[in-house]
């Protein structure tokens, strides 16, 4: 194969797509990029075999083909290429580069040796907004659990669709986010449909795609295991997480009887500070909501004390809880509202935390589990 | 056709029992010579005891008239009816050691008593005993063995070389040395002196003889129980334990006496572990030479008639003395925590190592920690003023933190230091029943096996005291409604954390052992990347601990590499 392209349009797919390589892979074919060219343009493919994936660049091609390279090399030299033309000549076990008076010649491995795309049956799919869905990614996916230890569903996150609805969740069991929005194109007929989507692929769709309008989303394969997103420059299609999510609804009270409204900034600030002094004891600090005040105590033996007062909103009785500041500062941290309103049923009931003046087009909500003593 | 066995084949077939190589000669000789009283004990042997074994004494002596009787079997001054055998307090009592020598080798029997002028001899060989013969000889008792064997071919054949022989001769000498520091011991071996222990000269050069001198600088004398105020109810524990840090694979350089006498015993030697608890290292064992002192009626050394075991009346309680003992040194001890840093050197460092010159460079360690009861206000002060000294460099490979604090290259192990940290922080708020506890929002349900459900089941109370609320959910199934709170940004690893119980870490009881693995389960691991700000919190928490220096597991936290170990490597010197 053999083409000639922009160094950025060619830097820039080999740059994302490198991320996407494992560097720990025993497969050695693995940490390679695959690039193809067909068509006028060239599609560049990383996958770690979960994950897939695929760039697209126009080009000049006068040889249409494939190549493989080694990813983090070709992508590192790409990103010290100035702007310009380059050219590329590929066989099985050599691609060579040529920019300028800068001649490259890498070792490859055979094209024919990369893993295949996945099935492009396609089955169920819907669009949403692509700036909607960068925001939703944002606000759920941190929630979701980290660590192999409660099973892989609750590290991934669940985009539930019910006709042209759509609502993320993610939690590790302690938190939950919540995130609901309307979909650019609903599922046909107003069907529903469930998927468990690894975290880490949303974040990689939001990243990739995020700069496009809309995102295409598409169940692929017989059995509807794999998702695929697709803008007009960059795909992504992701083994899903196979498993039940758990029934979150249960765990949010349809109901709260008490609430303060907050400012973010002054409410982030003084559980910062407070935290510094919880520390050493798991990050509990002490909120109490009396007389429009919010009191925000921590201690420990080898600290000291901490003691903040912020002016609230408060409706109905006063409440004293303790929260993992940590947890609830995280939060804090991915929403993008000057206030928010904290909802309360009584000191060991899950509280509810969310923006205040948002779009009226989104639903954002989380909700956190008290500490006790 | 049955026969009566001739009496002296029954003699070498009891002597078999005791006597089984020249070793067993030197003990049952030196030993008597400690029953004696003796101040001055010296063994010559010749061609590793097969040929000659000389032991002589200062000791009370053996009368002319009772010099006969000496050699008969069961005959002993040092027992006189069975209920004796409730207290002996002496090292021999069986009266058969003589006899039993004498059945497998020529021995002659020189001995003056303090109110005699002169000495007697007596030559004995098997059955054979002659009369005492007047002659010249010094106060005290001296034997000579030659011909060991030389009637019983078949247990000369089970004997080594010579020199192996000697090996053990002169292990065995200088370790029961350790137990009597006021009496002169000397060994020579084909002519050559081995060694010469003066009396009442300490026990710096007996300790360096047997454990080596570099591994015997690491030996810290154990606190007297009257020192530390421990009630140790009867058994009093003196000694010599190397410092954490310092260990070796096995168990053979734990060297126990009770009442003076060497043995082994299981119990002992697991409290002497217990005694490092998180101190020690998995797998490592500390090494030393512990003495306990019972009342004699609470042991029983007739069990064996080698005599090296030992039963003891009141078990738990000597265990309970010597575990406390070792603890309150440890715990203690500033000095043995010194070492413990200079213990802790990277394998192909440690050669490069003068242990002298480290000392002098280890102001980070070499402070008293804040933990130590005598800790002034001053010395707290003084540690964050150390700790603020460390200058964070780099992480290493996402597992370690390198720092310097000008003078060393100080590598710390992440996830072992926090593990460290998050212990002492469970410990103390377990401790005082203060521990947070986080609920889920969507508790689960976990099913374990028979015997992970068994473990589960045996440290639930600990676990709840730690903030892990579990109910029962059918058979072997349990539902987990909180965890402990917040130990680092992660959530708990339940079955990790039950995985983790199996593990058997020694010298941990039930509620540390859950410790441990809350720590572990809760803290950062290796292969994670850290903010700098996380490394420096991470290192100012860990050297307010109370045991900085290991995980609760007992791998080290802190390695540091001294400039002078550095310059060394470049071969600047």
């Amino acid at each position: 194969m053999k083409f000639s392209c922009s160094t950025k349009d060619i830097a820039s797919a080999v740059g994302a797509a490198s991320k996407v390589v494992n560097a720990h892979t025993t497969v050695p074919i693995l940490s390679n990029v695959l690039l193809t060219a067909i068509d006028d343009t060239i599609r560049v493919r990383a996958t770690d075999l979960e994950l897939t994936l695929e760039h697209v660049f126009p080009a000049q091609i006068t040889e249409p083909g494939s190549v493989t390279v080694p990813a983090k090399l070709f992508s590192g030299y790409l990103g010290n290429l100035p702007a310009g033309i380059v050219e590329l000549a590929g066989t099985p076990t050599r691609a060579s580069v040529k920019w300028e008076k800068s001649n490259y010649d890498f070792h490859a491995l055979p094209a024919d040796e990369y893993p295949p795309l996945p099935s492009s049956q396609k089955g169920t799919s819907f669009a949403i907004d692509a700036r909607r869905f960068r925001e939703g990614v944002n606000a759920t996916i941190f929630a979701a659990s980290s660590e192999e230890a409660r099973g892989a569903v609750l590290m991934g996150t669940l985009l539930e669709i019910a006709g042209d609805k759509i609502t993320m969740v993610a939690t590790d069991g302690y938190r939950l986010a919540k995130w609901e929005t309307t979909l650019a194109r609903g599922l046909e007929d107003g069907g529903t449909a469930k998927f468990i989507v690894p975290s880490r692929a949303l974040a990689e769709a939001a990243r990739n795609l995020g700069s496009a309008e809309t995102i295409e989303v598409s169940a692929l394969g017989p059995s509807g295991n794999q998702l695929a997103f697709a803008a007009h420059n960059a795909s992504i299609v992701v083994r899903l997480v196979d498993g039940q999510y758990p029934n979150y609804a249960q765990v949010i009270p349809a109901s709260f009887d008490r609430s303060v409204t907050v400012n973010t900034a002054a409410l982030i600030a003084g559980l910062k500070r407070a935290e510094l002094v919880a520390g050493d004891r798991a990050s509990m600090v002490k909120m109490s909501v009396s007389n429009a005040q919010l009191i925000i105590t921590a201690n420990s033996d080898t600290t000291g004390n901490a003691y903040e007062e912020l002016d609230v909103e408060q409706t109905g009785d006063d409440l004293t809880i303790a929260f993992n500041a940590r947890y609830l500062v995280e939060i804090l941290n991915h929403i993008d509202a000057a206030q928010i309103v904290m909802e309360f049923l009584g000191p060991l009931s899950p509280a509810a935390i969310r923006p205040t003046g948002e779009a009226t087009e989104v639903a954002h909500m989380y909700v956190l589990m008290p500490l006790r003593q | 056709m049955i026969r009566r066995l001739d009496e002296s084949t029954v003699g070498q077939i009891a002597a078999g029992e005791v006597v089984e190589r020249p070793i067993s000669v030197v003990k049952e000789l030196v030993e008597n010579a400690l029953d004696a009283g003796a101040t001055r004990v010296a063994v010559t042997v010749s061609r590793g005891g097969l040929e000659t074994i000389d032991v002589a004494d200062d000791g009370v002596g053996i009368a002319s008239h009772e010099m006969a009787l000496a050699f008969a079997r069961h005959a002993t001054s040092k027992l006189r009816e069975a209920i004796d055998l409730e207290r002996v307090a002496t090292l021999g009592f069986r009266g058969e050691g003589l006899a039993s020598i004498a059945a497998v080798a020529r021995v002659r029997l020189i001995s003056r008593t303090p109110g005699s002028e002169i000495g007697y001899a007596v030559d004995a060989h098997d059955l054979d005993v002659g009369e005492p013969e007047p002659i010249a000889a010094a106060p005290g008792t001296r034997i000579i063995v030659r011909d060991l064997f030389a009637n019983v071919p078949v247990r000369r054949e089970y004997v080594r070389s010579p020199s192996a022989e000697f090996t053990r001769i002169a292990t065995f000498l200088a370790t029961l040395a350790l137990a009597y520091p006021s009496v002169t011991f000397s060994l020579a071996h084909d002519g050559k002196p081995t060694f010469v222990f003066p009396g009442g000269t300490g026990m710096d050069q007996r300790l360096a003889h047997v454990f080596g001198a570099i591994p015997a600088r690491a030996l810290v004398a154990l606190r007297d129980d009257e020192i530390s105020g421990i009630d140790v109810r009867g058994a009093r524990v003196r000694g010599y334990v190397s410092a954490p840090g310092t260990d070796r694979g096995d168990r053979r350089m734990q060297l126990l006496f009770i009442n003076g006498r060497l043995l082994r015993s299981t119990l002992l030697a697991g409290a002497w572990t217990a005694g490092y608890a998180t101190f020690a290292l998995a797998h490592r064992q500390p090494f030393g030479v512990l003495f306990v002192d019972v009342a004699p009626d609470r042991v029983d050394p007739n069990v064996h008639p080698t005599k090296s075991d030992v039963r003891l009346r009141h078990p738990e309680s000597v265990h309970d003395a010597v575990k406390r003992t070792i603890v309150a040194t440890l715990a203690n001890d500033a000095a043995s925590r010194m070492r413990d840093a200079l213990a802790i050197a990277p394998a192909g460092i440690s050669a490069y190592r003068d242990p002298s010159e480290v000392v002098a460079a280890a102001p980070f360690v070499a402070q008293p920690f804040a933990w130590a009861t005598d800790a002034t206000a001053s010395d707290v002060v003084d540690l964050f003023a150390r700790a603020s000294e460390l200058r964070i460099l780099a992480q290493l490979d996402d597992t370690f933190v390198l720092a310097t604090d000008g003078r060393a290259l100080v590598l710390v192990d992440q996830h072992a230091a926090h593990e460290r940290v998050a212990f002492e922080a469970i410990a103390a708020r377990a401790k005082r029943g203060d521990a947070a506890s986080e609920p889920l929002l969507l508790p689960y349900t976990i099913e374990l096996d028979a015997e992970a459900a068994l473990r589960f089941e045996r440290s639930r109370v600990a676990l709840a005291d730690a903030g892990l609320d579990a109910e029962p959910f059918g058979e072997r199934t349990y539902r987990i409604v909180a965890t402990p709170a917040g130990y680092g940004a992660r959530a708990f690893d339940v079955r990790g954390y039950i995985d983790d119980l199996g593990d058997d870490v020694p010298g941990l009881d039930a509620r540390e052992r859950v410790w441990a693995s809350l720590a572990c389960h809760s803290v950062v691991r290796a292969g994670e990347a850290l903010e700098h700000a996380e490394m420096s919190a991470l290192l100012a928490r860990l050297v307010r601990c109370e045991n900085p220096m290991h995980c609760p597991h007992g791998r080290p936290t802190i390695v540091r590499i001294e400039a002078s170990a550095i310059v060394r490597m470049f071969k600047r010197t």
